[in-house]
């Protein structure tokens, strides 16, 4: 009742809820015990707090002030609302860091302030004016914002700031520039690095565009097959499909020495990597560009066709152009994951040396932080520069097909020279891949791969016996990251096409910074900015979570931007027009046009935190185990059946995951033929 | 406002008195041997004492990078096996504590204070060789190698497999095993000529006996106990000790500086000495000698005969090997890694 006859409400809830939490839920917790409320030996509450740290009072005051504040009269009540959330979110902030020291750390209550004063400033700055949105929106921009700071600048700041640092902890900022003159393979590292990511960008948005044309728009029933072994790379744990391409290609290799009866090690350097990496990368490209393809309205294309251009011409003309998003963004995927790719080269690289490879020797090898860290910086330049370029081809022309006039008939076929080749070409690199997996799965029922091919079910016994406890984990981890990845990186695709704020070009940019980083520097940041208290989150299994969400979630942004240009903001406009909330415009007209990209999100995601490992291998605690961790230590003592048997296991589990994933949230893309069933 | 602070003082008191109390019973294990061992071994602490012991593994170098990133707020308690160099630049680098065991003793003399102080104890020992493909020398008629000159005969070329020293301990043993054999500057000459013969440097030390293995190489230069751990598994391997002497690796067992359970670390450290828990290594494959006087030498490393008593080694000089460590590799990396082959 109060809150109906406020003045204020948004400062009158926001103060009553804050005094709730300053008093009763523990700002501060021990390691691992944010959600012990009410136990004074583990956790504190500011009011305990606030003898010791006056501050606190503060706190206390400013939800008193807004109680008040609501219940007056004023002219402007964003004031309030704007000024106070600034100053508590500074203050929230600046209590956690300095009354959160050994052993205790940030706790369930700082969390909840920071959240409800980020709420308030975000009404104040709706209401305001400064942000053209409503609250929900403000409070999101607020939010994400917040967290790529605090997870992907600083720690990426943590690692990277020992570039420009010595030993001692002094500032010198020509180190940079020494530590890479100092090191003498330089250029010839950045041309392998840029050469490959180059080659690897081109050839698999090639792949993933064929796929993608081939699998959406044939009237083949191939095209269900070429979904689901399209897919298959990507579900790959790592090292598996690096294994597999020495033991087709190496000097024993089935096809190099069997078939062909060469015996060179030819594979090992850039073409091994440069095939790995377009095994696994062309997926994601194929992921970006479907959610495009199958979004694009044929309407376009027929009127095109009925302005008597042939098929060659609309296809030239129409089709392709209408892809440049999705073709872009995948072209600007790939290459950044192909520069960040570090399983790969570290197995087929052979002395081809790439950045990501050279910082990992650098920090594992040499214990050379300075060095890892400028090489870091380095690679994020390369990276940051792919991006500008993207920007730059795609420029401000208008990709808009869906515009909610009901779509005319079907799609247009391919045409049919085009359609015959694009099938050619997929069903032979399927072939191809599936070659790869037969041997892979192979591997797993016999002695040893390669030596003694005699039948054996020991190895899935083991796996039965030993390897559980970690692929349950796996599992739940990336089963609770996956979603979370979608909806954080489907949101921040949202509002960067949708909403004009100070910080928009920053907040799409830094998401992908993370991408950007090889897992290695990513891990050790990770560490070097979490393991302290006020934040404290190693040892748990939130750190996994949360570098699994703010590592993957570029693939979410990047489908997510490329589905929303494609879809005319006017319907969403109709939508807020016949008065329905933000949440029903979101619910009922954004996320089903988008579901394709909502789907490419939640399977890349899932996937990758199913097969990280570079990062992981840091961040894992000793109750976290993870399977990736598992089979890698297993191939690194020979165990080859153990290792790909227990990468059997995996993919199987994930490819059912995917089905699952496209029965649950594909209900319309059935229409498009995404789900088809075809990855069972 | 006085009464509030005076409760406020007495939580804050009463936190942190049990909070001391509330520490549970646990040892962080950190290992970097093989990962069926670590388990094995954490899963018999916990039946033996009651205390419960999770644990991770990770290779020597990357468990010293973990810990140096965690050193702010240690997590581990133990750190298990590995390589010593890492241990021992570990020691230097001040992240790990001295801790002189009750049980030292009983250890093998050369294994019981490698770097002096008990800043790391030894926990098992196992000398440098080659797993020799027999069967890839055979088809290309190369004969079999006896000393490490041999392998540096152009015969060899591309024949050769051996871990980088920038991520691999085994790669830097053999550097400075060869260093001290030749002389720092005949050593060079012979790196130099060595080089010019590998096929591969592989990430892990013992992934070049793998490449053996499979054929894609001939010889892989690796620990003995990796060779025939690797003959044991079925590989088509044979462990040869080289003729004219080699050096030898020593594992190490660390406690972490600042470890969160600090009594029930040393209890590990000495339980982890006995025979009876050196003798499980073995059953995983492990083939090292353990440091223990009393537990037994596999007997596949005897029917090998790939023992001390048998292999040729060294003096090797563990405390020049781990203060020289970046200057070497600084320098291999430098002016030998980055020649063309």
């Amino acid at each position: 009742m109060l809150v109906i006859a406020a003045r204020n409400p948004a400062c009158l809830l926001g103060g009553l809820i804050l005094l709730a939490t300053t008093t009763v839920v523990p700002f501060l917790s021990r390691q691992g015990q944010v959600l012990s409320i009410g136990r004074t030996d583990l956790a504190l509450t500011p009011l305990a707090l606030a003898g010791q740290y006056p501050g606190f009072w503060l706190l206390i005051g400013l939800a008193v002030a807004w109680v008040a504040l609501g219940l007056l009269r004023q002219d402007r009540p964003d004031r309030p609302a704007l000024w106070g959330g600034f100053v508590g979110c500074l203050l929230v902030i600046s209590l956690t860091v300095t009354a959160g020291v050994k052993p205790y750390a940030f706790g369930l209550g700082s969390i909840l302030a920071l959240a409800i004063c980020l709420l308030v400033l975000a009404y104040g700055l709706s209401r305001g004016g400064y942000i053209r949105a409503d609250t929900f929106v403000a409070a999101s921009i607020l939010l994400l914002g917040f967290f790529v700071l605090l997870f992907i600048i600083y720690p990426i700041l943590a690692v990277l700031q020992h570039s420009v640092m010595d030993g001692q902890g002094a500032f010198h900022p020509s180190l940079f520039l020494e530590t890479l003159q100092r090191y003498k393979s330089f250029w010839r590292v950045l041309r392998n690095s840029l050469g490959l990511a180059v080659f690897v960008g081109v050839a698999s948005t090639l792949i993933g565009l064929a796929f993608a044309l081939a699998a959406t728009r044939s009237r083949s029933r191939l095209t269900v097959l070429l979904r689901s072994f399209s897919l298959l790379p990507m579900i790959t744990p790592p090292f598996v499909v690096g294994l597999a391409i020495i033991l087709l290609f190496g000097l024993q290799g089935l096809v190099t020495s069997a078939l062909l009866g060469l015996r060179t090690r030819g594979i090992f350097g850039f073409p091994g990597v440069a095939l790995a990496q377009i095994l696994s990368f062309a997926p994601v490209a194929f992921l970006v560009i479907a959610s495009v393809v199958e979004s694009v309205n044929p309407a376009l294309e027929e009127a095109s066709l009925t302005l008597r251009a042939g098929p060659w011409g609309t296809f030239w003309k129409v089709t392709l152009p209408l892809l440049r998003p999705g073709v872009a963004n995948a072209f600007l995927l790939t290459i950044v994951e192909s520069l960040a790719d570090f399983g790969n080269p570290i197995i087929l690289g052979g002395e081809f040396e790439v950045l990501s490879t050279e910082i990992y020797f650098a920090i594992i090898g040499r214990f050379d932080k300075t060095l890892a860290a400028s090489l870091g910086i380095v690679l994020l330049s390369a990276s940051l520069g792919t991006f500008l370029l993207q920007q730059y081809w795609l420029g401000h022309r208008s990709y808009v097909t869906v515009t909610g006039k009901p779509p005319s008939g079907k799609p247009m076929p391919l045409p049919r020279r085009l359609e015959i080749g694009l099938l050619g070409f997929c069903a032979a690199w399927c072939v191809f891949t599936l070659a790869l997996y037969v041997f892979v799965i192979y591997g797993g029922f016999v002695e040893i791969w390669g030596i003694n091919n005699a039948f054996t079910l020991r190895h899935y016994r083991q796996l039965a016996r030993d390897g559980m406890d970690a692929l349950n984990t796996t599992l739940i981890l990336a089963g609770v990251s996956a979603p979370l990845t979608a909806v954080v990186g489907l949101l921040i695709a949202y509002l960067v096409v949708r909403h004009r704020f100070p910080g928009r070009g920053a907040l799409e940019f830094t998401s992908m910074l993370s991408f950007a980083v090889p897992g290695t520097v990513i891990g050790i940041g990770y560490i070097l900015a979490f393991n302290q208290p006020p934040l404290l989150l190693t040892g748990g299994a939130a750190i996994l979570v949360i570098s699994f969400i703010f590592r993957n979630m570029p693939v979410g942004i990047r489908s997510g931007v490329a589905a929303l240009a494609q879809i005319d903001r006017a319907l969403e406009e109709a939508s807020v027009t016949l008065r329905a909330s933000f949440a029903t415009t979101l619910r009922r007209i954004v996320l089903p046009l988008i579901r394709p990209a909502i789907i490419s999100a939640l399977v890349f995601s899932f996937v990758r935190a199913v097969t990280a490992i570079s990062a992981v291998v840091f961040l894992v605690s000793a109750k976290w185990q993870l399977s990736t961790k598992v089979i890698l230590d297993q191939a690194e003592n020979g165990r080859y059946g153990l290792a790909t048997s227990y990468s059997t296991v995996l993919i199987v589990i994930m490819a059912l995951a995917i089905a699952l994933m496209y029965l649950l949230v594909g209900k319309r893309a059935a229409v498009g033929g995404l789900e088809g069933g075809g990855l069972a | 406002m006085r009464r509030w602070s005076c409760i406020g003082a007495a939580v804050m008191v009463l936190a942190f008195a049990t909070g001391a109390a509330a520490q549970q019973n646990v040892m962080v294990l950190y290992g970097s041997p093989d990962r069926d061992w670590v388990a094995a071994v954490a899963g018999k602490f916990e039946k033996d004492t009651g205390i419960k012991t999770p644990w991770i593994r990770a290779s020597s170098n990357e468990m010293y990078a973990k810990i140096e990133a965690e050193k702010a707020n240690p997590q581990g308690d133990v750190w298990f096996g590995g390589t010593g160099d890492p241990h021992f630049a570990a020691a230097e680098a001040g992240l790990t504590e001295p801790y002189c065991s009750p049980k030292m003793p009983e250890l093998r003399e050369f294994m019981r204070d490698p770097i002096g102080g008990c800043r790391t104890l030894g926990l098992y020992a196992g000398p440098l060789g080659w797993a020799v493909n027999e069967g890839v020398l055979k088809k290309m008629g190369k004969p079999m190698p006896q000393t490490w000159d041999d392998l540096a005969k152009p015969e060899y070329k591309g024949l050769i497999a051996i871990s980088n020293p920038t991520t691999a301990g085994t790669a830097y043993t053999a550097l400075v095993t060869l260093l001290l054999l030749k002389g720092e500057d005949k050593g060079w000459e012979y790196l130099a000529k060595l080089h010019k013969n590998v096929a591969q440097y592989t990430k892990s030390g013992s992934a070049a006996g793998q490449l053996a293995g499979q054929g894609e190489v001939a010889i892989g230069i690796v620990f003995l106990h990796d060779a025939v751990m690797f003959a044991e598994e079925g590989f088509p391997v044979k462990p040869i000790a080289p003729a004219d002497g080699t050096g030898y690796e020593i594992g190490g067992l660390s406690l972490i500086k600042g470890a969160p359970h600090m009594a029930n670390a040393k209890k590990f450290i000495d339980w982890a000495l006995t025979p009876d828990t050196q003798a499980i290594a073995k059953d995983f494959r492990s083939f090292q000698l353990q440091s223990n006087k009393k537990t037994p030498l596999p007997p596949v490393v005897l029917k090998h005969g790939m023992d001390f008593e048998h292999v040729k080694t060294i003096k090797y000089d563990f405390l020049w090997a781990s203060k020289n460590r970046e200057r070497i590799i600084k320098r291999w990396s430098e002016q030998i890694f980055s020649q063309a082959r």
